[in-house]
C-alpha cells in the first residue's frame, strides 16, 4: 500500500510535473528581410534545456515551471530574450547584430575588425548602395562618405563618375584610386558589375590602409566586396523597378523669344556699322535690314524668319521689330520656322530593373546567385544600357584543413552612346546643338504648307545648315545637324565581359594559413559605328561602317600566407605575400564604305576598303613581394606595419622598383580600467603614417616614341613624343590620426586629420616647341594636401516601431604645391598684389611653390571703359620696360596680362548629409551632397555672353546681354554688345563663379508589409517603393553645374540623369 | 612561382618553420620576374629603333611622310586644319588674299582667319600650327643629320641622307625666317627691338637647355645658316641621286637656292641657280593636256615632268577631312571642299587672257559655255558652281566621291616653272628689264599663251607682272606669298564686283598685310625666356573692311 502511495505518489507528482511543463513554439525570424532564421539556438533562462530552429525558423521547446523567459542567439544576430508570460507560441525577430557586422573592415588582403583596424576607411554598405540608381555602383559614392569627392562630365547610361580621394597626389599623372574588386585590382568597366551584387564599398584613404598596394595605392583605393550567402535558411530575392529617366542638367537663362533674340542681335550690328564702320544711325539701320538674314561675313544670322510687309523694314531705327512682321516664313516650297532643339532632342527614358537573388549557406558551404537585368535608356536617342549579368559564388570547406572557393561574373552588354561629349563647338555632339542653338533656327526642313519634307529615301528632313533649307546657311555649328546623325548613324558597343576568382585556402597547422588566389577579368567588346549615306561628311562614301574589337585581359595572381598567434593578452599576425599582375589589350579595326544597306552593320556588307586595317596589343605588368605584422595587447592597443617592393613595366628596366611602407597604431581608450564615463561607450586614438606609389602616367613615357607610318610604301618612323629615361614612381607620404567615439550609443563619428606630401611628382613639363616636341614626362616637385574629415551618425530615436537616423559628413581640403625642380621654373608671374611666382603655366592654371594645383592664372577683368569696351588689367612699365608696380587697363585682350588668382577650382569644404527614418513599416530616406567655396570658370555662360563675330555666330544669347553696356546705361559691369567683339567675353576672372552647390542625391520612399500579411501573400517579405535620384542642385547660376570638372564647366556634357523609379522587393 | 604543397596535415612544427622559411625566401628572391613590354602598335621605342638595321633609312622615311602627315601637331584629330605643309600653303593663299571661298557659308572655310585677319594671335590655331610644323619637320631633319655624324665613315647613302637632312632643314627655314620677319607696314607697330628678327635657330646640337633662352635671330644668320645647309647639301647630293622626287635631289637644292636668293634680293645668282636648277633636273612644263587632266592634274607627280619635288598622302594617315584634296579640288564631294568651294579672287581672273590656258582652272562666271570644262563629274556638276571656283586640282583616278582614293595624291613641293619665273625676274632685276621681259615672254609664250605679249620696262611693274604669273601658276600651291611680301604687293579683296564673299573678306591691303608677319604661339612666348616681349605684333582685326 505504501508502494501504492509511492506509485500514486509519483504518478501524481510526475503528471504534476506534466503539467506545469509547458510546450513552446514559435518562429525566429530576422528583422532585416523577414527570413526565417534556421539553426538558431534557443535556451530556456536559467536552465540546460535548449532547442533548434528548423530550416523554416520553427522551434519547440519545454518549459518547466517557473522559467519565464527565453533566451534566443544565433551568429551575426543580436541576443533577444523574450518573455512567455503563458503564451503557448512566442514569434521572435531577431535584429543583425550592427557591432559585430560592421566590426568587420576589409582591408587590402584580407579583413580586419574595426577595432583593431589603425588606418582610415569609409564603407558604404549594401543598404546605401541600393537606394542608387546608378548603373555604376560608383556613382553611389556621392556625398555618402568623407574625403571624396566626384565629378562627372557624363551622365549618359552606364559612365561613372571621376573619383578623387582627399584631393590630388599628382598634377599630370592620373588621380584615379585603385579600383579592387573582391580583392584583384579591376581595370574593367565599373558599370559591368551589378549594384545589387555589391555588398559594400570600402574605400581606404590612408597609408596603413593602402600601403599593401604599394605603386599604385598613392590615389587611394575602392574596395567593392560582392555579396555572399549569410548563413541560414535559403534565400530567394525577386526585385523588379521601373521608372523613367529624365534631364537633370539646368539649362542657361538664355533669351527664347525669336523675336527678342533678333532685336538683341540688331544691336549687336547697330553698335558695330555705326562704331566701327562710321554709318548714321539710318544708314546702319538700312543695312542691318539688308544683312541680318545674310552670312555672319556680312553680320547677320543667316535666317530670317519672319514676314513682313513688302517695302517695310523688319527692325526700326527704335530698334524693335515691325508689329506687322508674323513668325515663320514661307520661301518657294520651303517654310521656315524655328523649333526647339532640346525639346525634340530629349525624350524620357525608361529604366527597368529586375534582379532575382538564390543564397544559403551552412557551416560547411555557402552559395550565392544572382541574375539582374537592367535596361537603361538615356535621355536622348542613340543612348542606352541593356545589361544582363549574372553571379555565382560559391565557397566549401573541404576538409578541415582546406577550403576552396569560387566566385564568377557575367556580363553580356550593349549599350548605344554619343560622340564628341563636352565639345562645345564638335558637329556631332548633340548637346552643343541643344544647349547653344540660338532660338531662331529650324530643326525640321518644311514644305510650304508647314509640314515637313521627307526626302527620296523616306527620311523627314532635319536642316543642317548648309542651304538645303531654302539656300539659307546657319553661321553656327553649320553644315551638321548631330540630332538627325543621331537617328541614322550607330555607334554601338556589345560584348560580354567575365571574372573568375578562386582560391583556395591550406591550414597548415592551426595558426597558419597559406591562400592562393587567383583572377582574371576578360572583356570583349565589338564596336559598330556606321555613318549615314543621306547627310553629312560621310554623305560621298556612299555609307561608311567602322568595326572595333577589344580584348582585355587581366591576370591577378596572389600567394599569401597568414600566421596568426595568441600568447595570453598578446596576439601577432603576420602576412607575407607576393602579387603578380598583367593586363593585355587587344584592338583590331577595320572600315568600309559603299554599303548595301543600313540594315546590315557589317564590313561584309560593304564594298570599298577604307584602308585604315589596324590592330594593336598594349600589355602592362606589375609585381610586388610584400609583409604584414599586426599586434595587438588586451584588445585595446593595436600597433601595424608593412612593407611591399614593387615593379611596374611603365618605368625604364632601372627605374622600375620602389619601396612602400606603412606603420599604424590605435588605442582603444574605453577598455583602460580607469576610463570610467559612462555615457562614453567608445573613444579610439589612432595614428598612422607611410608611403605609396603612382605610376598612371600611361606606357613608355620613360623613352622617346616615334609613329611607323606607311611612307608610299617604306616603312618610315616619324617623331612622336619625347621620353625621359629617368622617371620613376610618383611617391605619396601619408599621415592620418584621427578619433573614433561612440557616446550615449546614440552618437557616432569619426573626426580625422589627414596630411599627404606627393614627391618626385610627376609632370608633364612644357617644351619650347621650337625644339620638335612641347612636352616631356618629369618627376619634379612636391604637393601637399591637407584638412580634417568629421562624420557624425545620430540615432536620434529608437524604439520598436521608430528609428529615425541623421547622418552628417564634412571634408576640409587645402592643396599647395610646396616644391618645385628649379629647372621647372621658367616663367615668371605675379598676383593682383604683385607678389612674384616662379613656375610654368598649366593651361589656365599656375604651377609654383606656394599656390594650389589649380589655382587660376587668368586675365583679371576690369570691367567696362569709357566706351563699353571690357577691360582688363596690365602691368605698367616704365621706359626700360621694367614693371612699375601698378596696375594699369587695356581694352586689347591681347595685351592683358595674366595674373595668379587666390581662387582655386577647389572647393575647401565638401560632403554630405542625410536621414533615413523608419516608422511603422515605412522607411524613407533623404541624402544630400555639398561643396561650399572655390571658383569654377562657367564656360557656358560665357559663350553665351559673347559678342557675335565673323567666326562664332548664332548661339543663344544670355538675357544678361540686354543688361550690357550702352550710352543711356553706362553703369554695369557687362561690356558692350557689339558685332565682332572678339574678345568682349574673353576669358578672364569675369567667369569665375562660385563653385559652391547642394544636390539632393536621392529620396527614397518604401513600405513593408507585415510579416503576417507577407506570409498570408506567399513570401515572408514584401516592400512596395519610390526612389528618385539627383532630384534637384542649387548652384550660383542656373545652368552652371561646377560638378563637372575642375577644370571646365560648358553645357555640352551628356546631362547627369535624373531618375525616378517606382519597384517591388519580394522575398521568400 | 609555384608552390609545391604537401597535402598531410602538417604537424610538426619543424616542417612548418622549414615551409615557411622556404616561402619567405621564394617570395623575397623572386625580383626578376616581371617581363619588359614593348609596344605593339603604330609606335616603336627608341629602343627598338636602335636595335634595327634600317633605323636610318625608315627615319628618312619618315620626313616626306610627316610632310604631309595628317594630325600632325595634336597626334588626334582636333583641328581640321592641322594637316602638316599643305595646310600651311592653304594659309599662304588665303593670306595672299588670292583665294575666296564661293560656297554657301564662307565659315566653312577655317583657314579664313589668314585671309580677314583677325583671330590670329598668339593663342590661336593660325599661330600655333606653321609653328609647330616647321619645327617637327626641323627636329626630324636634326635627326637624321646627328645620326649620320655619329657614323665614323658614312656610305653614300649615308651622305646622301645627310645631304637631304640639311636640304630638308634649310627648306623649312627659308620659310620661316620669310614669315616670321617683321616688316614695317602701316597697321601694326613693329617695335626696333625685333626688327629683321626671324626665329630661334635649333639645330643638331642644340640642348633642350638652350631650348628655354633660345632668342630670335637676324635675318642676315639665318640666311648664312641656310646657305651653310644649301652648300653641305649640295656637296652631299653631287654624289647621291635619290631614286624618287620624293626627296631633294641636287635639281631641288639649286632651286632652295634660287629661293634663297631670290628672298635675300641677290638676283644674279638667283638667276644662276634658277637655271641650273632647270638644267639639273630635266624637267618640263606642264602642257594643256596634264594641266587639265580631270584624273590625274596636279594630284599624281607621275602623270607629268614638270615636279622636281613633291609629297605624297597614303590613305591610312590622313581623314576625310584632314586632307589636301579635300580642301582644295574643286570636284571632291568629301571633306570642306563641297562646301568652301574656294575659287579665284575676281580681279586674278578678270586679268588672265583667253588664250591663257591656266584661266580653265576657273569657272567663268558669265558664259559656262566659254569652255567645255575637263571633270570627272558631269557637265550639270560643272554648272552647278559658282563663278570663279577652282577645278585645277584633282581627285586622284577621277574619284570623287572616295577620300581614301580620291584623296591620296601628290603635293607639288616644287615645279619648274616656279624656277622659270624665279629666272626671269632675276634676270630682269640682274641683267637687264628687257632681258627679263625676254625670258618671260618666251616662258609664256612656249608653255602658257601663246599670244602672250608683254611690252614693260619698268622694273617695279616688271616685277609686278612676274609676281602676277606666280600668282596664277602657282594659285592654290601658296608660294607667290614669298614674293608679295618681299614686294610688299599688299592684297586687293574690296573692289566694285569683287567675288569675297562677305563683309569682312572686303579689306584691302597696302604694302603689307599685317598677318604677313605670322605670330610666335605663347606656348613658345612662354617656355622660352628670350622671346618674352619679343613677338610679332597680333594682326587680329587691325585692318577694317572697305565697304
Amino acid at each position: 500500500m505504501k508502494k501504492l502511495l509511492l506509485l500514486t505518489f509519483s504518478v501524481m507528482m510526475g503528471f504534476t510535473a506534466l503539467f506545469a511543463q509547458q510546450r513552446v513554439t514559435g518562429t525566429v525570424t530576422s528583422s532585416e528581410d523577414g527570413a526565417p532564421i534556421p539553426y538558431a539556438t534557443v535556451v530556456v533562462t536559467g536552465t540546460t534545456l535548449t532547442s533548434q530552429t528548423d530550416l523554416d525558423g520553427v522551434y519547440s521547446i519545454n518549459v518547466p515551471a517557473g522559467s519565464n523567459t527565453l533566451r534566443f542567439s544565433f551568429v551575426g544576430m543580436q541576443m533577444v530574450v523574450a518573455d512567455i508570460n503563458g503564451r503557448a507560441v512566442v514569434d521572435v525577430i531577431m535584429s543583425p547584430d550592427a557591432i559585430a557586422l560592421e566590426d568587420i573592415v576589409v582591408v587590402a588582403f584580407g579583413t580586419s575588425t574595426r577595432e583593431s583596424f589603425t588606418g582610415s576607411a569609409a564603407v558604404v554598405s549594401s543598404e546605401v548602395l541600393t537606394k542608387s540608381q546608378s548603373s555604376s555602383v560608383i556613382n553611389a559614392l556621392a556625398g555618402a562618405v568623407p574625403g571624396i569627392q566626384l565629378t562627372s562630365n557624363n551622365g549618359a547610361p552606364g559612365a561613372s563618375s571621376t573619383i578623387r580621394i582627399r584631393g590630388f597626389s599628382s598634377l599630370s599623372a592620373g588621380n584615379d584610386p585603385l579600383i579592387i574588386v573582391d580583392g584583384a585590382p579591376y581595370s574593367g568597366d565599373i558599370s559591368n558589375i551589378a549594384t545589387s551584387d555589391v555588398e559594400n564599398i570600402t574605400v581606404l584613404k590612408d597609408a596603413s590602409s593602402n600601403a599593401l598596394y604599394g605603386a599604385r595605392g598613392a590615389n587611394g583605393v575602392v574596395m567593392i566586396t560582392t555579396k555572399k550567402a549569410k548563413a541560414g535558411k535559403a534565400l530567394v530575392t525577386f526585385d523588379a523597378r521601373f521608372g523613367g529617366n529624365m534631364r537633370a542638367l539646368q539649362n542657361y537663362n538664355t533669351i527664347q523669344d525669336p523675336l527678342l533674340h533678333y532685336e538683341t542681335h540688331y544691336v549687336a550690328m547697330m553698335n558695330y556699322f555705326q562704331d566701327k564702320m562710321g554709318l548714321s544711325i539710318e544708314d546702319a539701320n538700312v543695312r542691318a535690314n539688308q544683312n541680318i538674314g545674310l552670312s555672319s561675313s556680312n553680320a547677320g544670322l543667316g535666317y530670317l524668319i519672319y514676314e513682313f510687309p513688302q517695302g517695310q523694314s523688319f527692325i526700326g531705327t527704335n530698334g524693335k521689330v515691325n508689329p506687322n512682321a508674323t513668325l515663320g516664313r514661307t520661301i518657294g516650297d520651303y517654310y521656315i520656322t524655328p523649333d526647339n532643339w532640346a525639346d525634340e532632342a530629349y525624350r524620357t527614358g525608361i529604366r527597368q530593373e529586375y534582379i532575382m537573388t538564390v543564397s544559403g549557406a551552412n557551416d560547411k558551404a555557402s552559395f550565392y546567385s544572382s541574375v539582374a537585368y537592367l535596361s537603361n535608356e538615356g535621355i536622348t536617342a542613340g543612348s542606352d544600357l541593356k545589361r544582363l549579368t549574372a553571379r555565382l559564388r560559391a565557397s566549401y570547406q573541404a576538409k578541415n584543413w582546406l577550403k576552396v572557393g569560387g566566385n564568377m561574373s557575367y556580363t553580356n552588354f550593349d549599350s548605344n552612346y554619343l560622340g564628341n561629349n563636352g565639345s562645345s563647338t564638335s558637329t556631332g555632339n548633340v548637346w552643343a546643338f541643344t544647349s547653344q542653338m540660338a532660338p531662331i533656327y529650324p530643326l525640321w526642313i518644311r514644305n510650304a504648307d508647314g509640314s515637313r519634307k521627307v526626302d527620296a529615301n523616306g527620311i523627314e528632313m532635319m536642316d543642317y545648315g548648309d542651304g538645303q533649307n531654302a539656300g539659307l546657311a546657319r553661321p553656327f555649328l553649320f553644315n551638321a545637324n548631330a540630332l538627325q546623325d543621331l537617328r541614322l548613324n550607330t555607334r554601338n558597343n556589345e560584348g560580354n565581359a567575365a571574372t573568375g576568382n578562386g582560391y583556395v585556402d591550406i591550414n597548415f597547422y592551426k595558426d597558419l594559413k597559406l591562400t592562393i588566389n587567383g583572377t582574371f577579368y576578360l572583356d570583349e567588346t565589338r564596336s559598330t559605328e556606321v555613318l549615314n549615306p543621306y547627310y553629312g561628311q560621310f554623305a560621298s562614301t556612299k555609307g561608311t561602317v567602322i568595326k572595333v574589337h577589344s580584348r582585355r585581359f587581366d591576370v591577378n595572381l596572389q600567394q599569401l600566407l597568414n600566421y596568426k598567434k595568441t600568447f595570453g593578452r598578446n596576439t601577432i599576425s603576420v602576412l607575407l605575400g607576393h602579387e603578380y599582375y598583367n593586363k593585355k589589350n587587344y584592338s583590331l579595326s577595320a572600315s568600309k564604305s559603299n554599303m548595301f544597306s543600313q540594315k546590315n552593320k557589317e564590313l561584309g556588307g560593304a564594298v570599298v576598303d577604307g584602308q585604315s586595317a589596324n590592330s594593336s596589343l598594349s600589355e602592362y605588368n606589375q609585381e610586388g613581394f610584400f609583409g604584414r605584422v599586426q599586434y595587438d595587447f588586451a584588445d585595446k592597443l593595436y600597433f601595424s606595419g608593412s612593407y611591399r617592393r614593387d615593379a611596374s613595366s611603365r618605368f625604364n628596366p632601372n627605374h622600375r622598383w620602389g619601396n612602400f611602407w606603412s606603420v599604424g597604431a590605435s588605442w582603444l581608450m574605453n577598455k583602460e580600467s580607469w576610463f570610467a564615463t559612462d555615457w562614453i561607450n567608445e573613444l579610439k586614438i589612432k595614428a598612422s603614417a607611410g608611403q605609396q606609389g603612382n605610376d598612371n602616367i600611361g606606357a613608355y613615357r620613360y623613352t622617346d616614341l616615334y609613329d611607323i607610318t606607311n611612307s608610299s610604301g617604306n616603312v618610315s618612323t616619324i617623331f612622336s613624343s619625347k621620353g625621359s629615361e629617368a622617371i620613376t614612381w610618383e611617391t605619396t607620404t601619408n599621415i592620418n590620426a584621427g578619433i573614433e567615439f561612440n557616446m550615449w550609443n546614440r552618437l557616432t563619428g569619426v573626426v580625422e586629420y589627414y596630411h599627404r606630401i606627393t614627391t618626385d611628382m610627376l609632370f608633364s613639363f612644357p617644351v619650347a616647341p621650337s625644339m620638335g616636341y612641347t612636352s616631356y614626362y618629369a618627376n619634379v616637385g612636391n604637393m601637399k594636401n591637407s584638412g580634417a574629415e568629421l562624420s557624425l551618425n545620430f540615432n536620434a530615436i529608437s524604439t520598436k516601431n521608430i528609428s529615425w537616423d541623421i547622418n552628417f559628413n564634412i571634408t576640409y581640403l587645402k592643396n599647395n604645391i610646396t616644391m618645385l625642380d628649379e629647372g621647372k621654373k621658367t616663367k615668371i608671374a605675379y598676383d593682383a598684389d604683385g607678389n612674384e611666382y616662379k613656375g610654368y603655366q598649366n593651361g589656365s592654371f599656375f604651377v609654383a611653390e606656394g599656390v594650389s594645383h589649380y589655382a587660376w592664372y587668368l586675365k583679371e577683368y576690369a570691367g567696362v571703359g569709357e566706351d563699353g569696351q571690357s577691360l582688363w588689367y596690365i602691368d605698367e612699365e616704365d621706359g626700360s620696360g621694367q614693371r612699375t608696380g601698378t596696375r594699369v587697363t587695356t581694352n586689347q585682350y591681347s595685351e592683358a596680362d595674366y595674373y595668379i588668382n587666390n581662387a582655386t577650382s577647389i572647393s575647401p569644404f565638401y560632403g554630405g548629409f542625410g536621414t533615413t527614418l523608419n516608422a511603422y513599416g515605412f522607411d524613407f530616406s533623404i541624402n544630400f551632397s555639398y561643396q561650399i567655396g572655390g571658383q569654377q570658370y562657367d564656360s557656358g555662360y560665357a559663350h553665351a555672353m559673347g559678342s557675335p563675330t565673323s567666326n562664332n555666330s548664332g548661339y543663344g544669347y544670355h538675357v544678361d546681354v540686354l543688361k550690357s553696356w550702352s550710352k543711356e546705361n553706362p553703369n554695369n559691369n557687362i561690356p558692350r554688345f557689339q558685332f565682332d567683339d572678339t574678345y568682349s567675353a574673353g576669358k578672364s576672372t569675369r567667369f569665375l563663379t562660385d563653385a559652391s552647390y547642394l544636390n539632393i542625391e536621392n529620396i527614397n520612399l518604401g513600405y513593408t508589409l507585415s510579416n503576417k500579411v507577407a506570409k498570408k501573400l506567399g513570401g515572408t517579405s514584401l516592400r512596395f517603393y519610390v526612389s528618385c535620384e539627383n532630384v534637384w542642385y542649387w548652384s550660383q547660376r542656373q545652368g552652371f553645374d561646377p560638378r563637372i570638372s575642375y577644370t571646365d564647366t560648358g553645357s555640352s556634357y551628356y546631362s547627369p540623369m535624373r531618375t525616378i523609379s517606382g519597384g517591388i522587393t519580394v522575398k521568400f | 612561382m609555384v608552390l609545391q604543397l604537401n597535402s598531410k596535415k602538417i604537424t610538426d612544427m619543424k616542417n612548418l618553420i622549414k615551409i615557411f622559411s622556404i616561402i619567405a625566401i621564394g617570395v623575397f628572391t623572386l625580383q626578376s620576374c616581371i617581363k619588359e613590354t614593348f609596344p605593339q602598335d603604330d609606335s616603336a621605342t627608341s629602343k627598338q629603333i636602335g636595335e634595327s638595321a634600317s633605323a636610318l633609312d625608315a627615319a628618312m622615311s619618315g620626313i616626306p611622310a610627316q610632310l604631309s602627315q595628317g594630325y600632325l601637331v595634336y597626334g588626334n584629330q582636333t583641328d581640321e586644319r592641322d594637316m602638316a605643309y599643305p595646310g600651311i600653303l592653304l594659309g599662304f593663299n588665303e593670306a595672299l588674299g588670292d583665294i575666296f571661298p564661293q560656297g554657301t557659308n564662307p565659315a566653312y572655310d577655317w583657314y579664313r582667319q589668314f585671309n580677314i585677319q583677325t583671330g590670329l594671335g598668339p593663342n590661336s590655331y593660325p599661330s600655333y600650327l606653321p609653328w609647330r610644323t616647321f619645327y617637327m619637320f626641323i627636329k626630324s631633319a636634326n635627326d637624321i643629320i646627328n645620326a649620320v655624324k655619329q657614323v665614323e665613315e658614312p656610305s653614300d647613302l649615308q651622305k646622301g641622307y645627310l645631304g637631304m637632312g640639311y636640304a630638308y632643314r634649310a627648306w623649312a627655314y627659308w620659310h620661316m625666317w620669310n614669315m616670321y620677319v617683321p616688316v614695317e607696314n602701316q597697321y601694326t607697330t613693329i617695335d626696333a627691338k625685333i626688327q629683321g628678327l626671324t626665329v630661334p635657330l635649333v639645330t643638331d646640337e642644340t640642348a633642350e637647355t638652350d631650348g628655354k633662352n633660345n632668342p630670335r635671330i637676324s635675318e642676315g644668320v639665318l640666311y648664312d645658316f641656310i646657305m651653310s645647309d644649301l652648300n653641305l647639301a649640295e656637296e652631299f647630293l653631287a654624289t647621291f641621286t635619290p631614286t624618287t622626287n620624293r626627296y631633294p635631289n641636287l635639281a631641288v637644292v639649286y632651286g632652295l637656292k634660287a629661293r634663297a636668293f631670290l628672298s635675300n634680293l641677290d638676283y644674279a645668282n638667283a638667276a644662276i641657280y634658277a637655271r641650273k636648277s632647270i638644267d639639273a633636273s630635266g624637267c618640263s612644263p606642264l602642257n594643256q593636256t596634264q594641266w587639265e587632266d580631270p584624273n590625274s592634274g596636279f594630284c599624281l607627280a607621275s602623270a607629268n615632268n614638270s615636279w622636281l619635288w613633291y609629297i605624297s598622302y597614303s590613305a591610312e594617315a590622313m581623314g576625310n577631312l584632314c586632307n589636301w584634296t579635300g580642301w582644295i579640288a574643286g570636284e571632291a564631294d568629301w571633306g570642306y571642299n563641297s562646301l568652301t568651294q574656294f575659287g579665284v579672287n575676281r580681279w586674278i581672273y578678270d586679268r588672265i587672257p583667253d588664250s591663257d590656258f591656266r584661266k580653265h582652272s576657273f569657272i567663268d562666271p558669265g558664259y559656262y559655255d566659254y569652255y567645255d570644262y575637263k571633270t570627272c563629274r558631269d557637265q550639270a556638276f560643272i554648272k552647278g558652281l559658282k563663278p570663279y571656283t577652282s577645278i585645277k586640282f584633282r581627285c586622284v583616278g577621277g574619284d570623287w566621291e572616295n577620300y581614301a582614293t580620291g584623296g591620296a595624291s601628290d603635293v607639288p613641293l616644287m615645279r619648274v616653272e616656279e624656277m622659270y619665273l624665279i629666272e626671269a625676274e632675276a634676270l630682269g632685276m640682274s641683267s637687264s628689264i628687257n632681258a627679263g621681259v625676254q625670258a618671260l615672254t618666251s616662258f609664256m609664250t612656249s608653255f602658257r599663251d601663246p599670244k602672250y605679249i608683254c611690252a614693260i620696262t619698268d622694273a617695279q611693274a616688271f616685277q609686278e607682272e612676274v609676281l602676277f604669273q606666280k600668282r596664277v601658276e602657282l594659285w592654290g600651291e601658296g608660294l607667290a606669298f614669298f614674293d608679295a611680301k618681299r614686294l610688299r604687293a599688299g592684297s586687293l579683296q574690296s573692289y566694285p564686283g569683287s567675288n569675297a564673299p562677305g563683309d569682312v573678306f572686303k579689306i584691302n591691303a597696302v604694302g603689307i598685310k599685317p598677318g604677313w608677319n605670322y605670330v610666335i604661339p605663347n606656348n613658345e612666348v612662354q617656355n622660352n625666356v628670350a622671346l618674352e616681349g619679343f613677338n610679332n605684333p597680333d594682326p587680329s582685326g587691325t585692318i577694317q573692311p572697305t565697304l
